[in-house]
């Protein structure tokens, strides 16, 4: 029996004795493991995904042009981890000829096709479905097309986590559909983020598809 | 290579079955701690017509001493009152007859000209002592206050503990929009006493206003912070009792949510995504609550989601919520001086339970308070930092959340949140029995307690 063998009974095993515990806590459970896995081998490579403090009193001033003092961890804004953390614009609304969030206004129906609400996965940030993506594809090249139109993009969630955790999985949501976005070139300085959390839901069943339908990022423009 | 891999494998595995193996148990009530009074009806003279008045003001103190976690207070029984002499009360007091009855302590509360007397009795002991009479307006939200604060005093005679009754609760309350412009939900900032009476509005934003904390007393006028998303992103604001019209109070591009104040007032922790993702950012204030320095990112990891920060007593320590190694758990950090070359890694603090949230620490710096879902639905749960044990505090099928510590370290406030519904809730760790305190229309959450 080779050792890759023997992994596997031990997966099994592992899933086995989940069993304990219903199906979806047992996949939790698997990908939990998974996760501090990935870690401890990353750690045996040399590779560390911790958080780093600073270093010396100028980094308390910081640049100049920073408004805060950022964490100077080259991993955590390595775009190549697939995750990068895009700055939130610089420009700050109702200031200098950037239009106010609150005279941001649903796209009317002739552009509706670019600006669908997406929808994502229970707990998930990163959208997922083929559609949505495809959509915010076009979304992309339509604001790119018109750089005269300014986005604002609201995460929200379904209710079933706590209302204070969706607070920050709203903001995850909706900074996860701007990074799309700039990733495929459109101005960062364009689109601004706004967190729901569970707070304006859509509908207010307790089904499948009334979460779903909760879980989505809606988009609102401003044509300059 | 793969013995490495087969080992890292089976260590999760090991550690869940240490976690099964183990039931939940749930042992909290410590009664023996709580003594027995009784409390008179409040006295008056036969022509006095107002006795309903009267009845309401005895529940006002009758449930801040039944819930203070010291006492348990009987109900009335009419061959009790007859005990009582109210001609001469201290010289007339039967102590044998009520030392059999089993009462620790027995107050005589009456009221003439205006004035409310209160005399308590040391059954175990055999002494008494009269309270200086207390002046009566005449308007419940008035009176109530003032019998918290003889509550308060009763409370630290005769148990030697400060009460928390005098101290008032901050909540959000969150209702349907009646006009037919701006968000279909509106929260706002409310204030209420610590049995839930006399609530008000205190912003009126008409808009979104979340996550309301007191700031530490200073002055007079207790000063508070929350979250406003007027109709687009959420800041932090700063407002004070009197005059609740706030002023941002942390300029950052980008979202602020979930704000934390440390015990001092000189520190805010909070979540924002300025730099992209939802991470926990710091920024001192000044003696004047004003913003000093720059905002310091804290923490931030990639694909996860940072939330619900809360410090230690001392100020060096942040808890807080992130799913960066699957759901949802409660991670402890140092907030280390500038100058440190070390990085701080968070440590997972709560294991019991998959998805853990909104953490509170205790303001002795013992406990965490947090939402813990436990067989699909959210409870109370508390985190001993001496036995490094998780303790459920809560049962039944409501969802719990937003633990809210008192100054004292026993009592807490949570709400619950089951289909659109969520209402207050007053528990003590000493008696385990929830109450609850909110009444009225709307959803109230996110409590905060006010400071000494």
């Amino acid at each position: 029996m080779t050792r890759f063998t023997q992994f596997i009974c031990i997966v099994i095993l592992a899933a086995s004795a989940g069993c304990a515990r219903n199906s979806n806590q047992t996949w939790e459970d698997l990908k939990t493991a998974g996760r501090y896995m990935h870690r401890g081998v990353d750690v045996m490579f040399g590779k560390e995904y911790e958080s780093r403090l600073l270093t010396s009193d100028e980094e308390f001033i910081g640049p100049f042009d920073d408004e805060f003092i950022p964490l100077r961890d080259s991993d955590l804004k390595n775009a190549q981890l697939g995750d990068a953390a895009i700055p939130q614009p610089k420009g700050i609304p109702g200031q200098k000829g950037i239009p106010s969030l609150s005279e941001f206004y649903l796209p009317p129906d002739t552009l509706r096709a670019y600006f669908r609400s997406v929808h994502f996965e229970t707990d998930e940030h990163v959208l997922k479905d083929k559609h949505d993506l495809e959509m915010i594809s076009q979304m992309a090249a339509y604001l790119k097309k018109n750089p005269s139109i300014f986005l604002v993009i609201e995460g929200h969630c379904d209710e079933r986590a706590s209302a204070s955790y969706n607070m920050a999985l709203g903001m995850r949501r909706a900074n996860s559909v701007r990074s799309f976005l700039v990733k495929q070139g459109v101005d960062l300085n364009r689109i601004y983020t706004v967190s729901r959390g569970k707070e304006q839901p859509l509908v207010l069943g307790h089904s499948q598809d009334d979460w779903k339908a909760n879980r989505r990022s809606e988009f609102k423009i401003y044509e300059k | 290579m793969w013995k490495i891999v087969s080992l890292l494998s089976l260590l999760p595995l090991l550690f869940e079955i240490a976690l099964w193996s183990e039931n939940i148990e749930v042992s909290l009530a410590t009664r023996s701690n709580v003594k027995p009074i009784y409390m008179s009806r409040i006295h008056t003279d036969p022509t006095e017509k107002d006795w309903r008045y009267f009845d309401e003001l005895r529940g006002v103190l009758e449930f801040d001493l039944h819930n203070g976690g010291y006492a348990s207070v009987a109900p009335i029984n009419q061959e009790l009152e007859d005990l009582l002499n109210w001609s001469d009360l201290r010289k007339q007091f039967k102590l044998e007859k009520w030392a059999k009855e089993k009462f620790s302590y027995v107050f005589a509360i009456e009221v003439s000209m205006q004035q409310c007397s209160l005399t308590a009795f040391d059954i175990e002991q055999g002494t008494s002592k009269k309270y200086p009479p207390i002046s009566l307006s005449g308007k419940l939200e008035t009176d109530s206050r003032t019998i918290h604060r003889l509550a308060d005093a009763i409370q630290q005679d005769v148990f030697g503990v400060e009460g928390i009754a005098s101290l008032r609760i901050l909540y959000a309350q969150r209702e349907k929009n009646k006009e037919s412009d701006g968000l279909p939900w509106l929260s706002e900032i409310w204030i209420c006493d610590s049995d839930g009476a006399n609530a008000r509005q205190l912003t009126h934003e008409k808009g979104y206003c979340l996550s309301p904390v007191f700031l530490p007393k200073v002055g007079e006028d207790p000063e508070f912070i929350y979250v406003f998303n007027n109709e687009g992103q959420s800041k932090i604001y700063r407002s004070c009792l009197s005059r609740p019209q706030g002023l941002p109070s942390i300029s950052l591009r980008g979202n602020q949510a979930l704000p934390a104040v440390s015990k001092k007032g000189n520190q805010i922790a909070f979540i924002t995504d300025v730099a992209g993702r939802p991470d926990l950012f710091l920024q001192s204030l000044d003696s004047k609550r004003q913003m000093f320095g720059k905002a310091r990112q804290i923490y931030s990891s990639p694909r996860a989601t940072q939330a619900s920060p809360t410090f230690s007593p001392d100020g060096k320590r942040i808890a807080f919520v992130s799913d960066k190694d699957g759901p949802p758990r409660i991670y402890l950090i140092d907030i280390l001086n500038p100058k440190e070359t070390k990085r701080a890694k968070p440590f997972l603090l709560t294991t019991k339970n998959r998805e853990n949230t909104s953490p509170a620490w205790s303001p002795d710096g013992k406990k965490l308070a947090y939402s813990a879902k436990v067989d699909g639905v959210r409870q109370i749960w508390i985190y001993d930092f001496a036995s490094e044990e998780e303790k459920q505090l809560t049962t039944g099928p409501e969802t719990k959340e937003n633990p809210a510590w008192a100054p004292d370290s026993i009592h807490l406030i949570y709400n619950t949140e089951t289909d659109g519904n969520s209402e207050l809730y007053l528990i003590n760790l000493l008696q385990s029995d929830p109450v609850q305190i909110s009444k009225g229309p709307g959803q109230k959450r996110f409590a905060s307690w006010e400071t000494r």
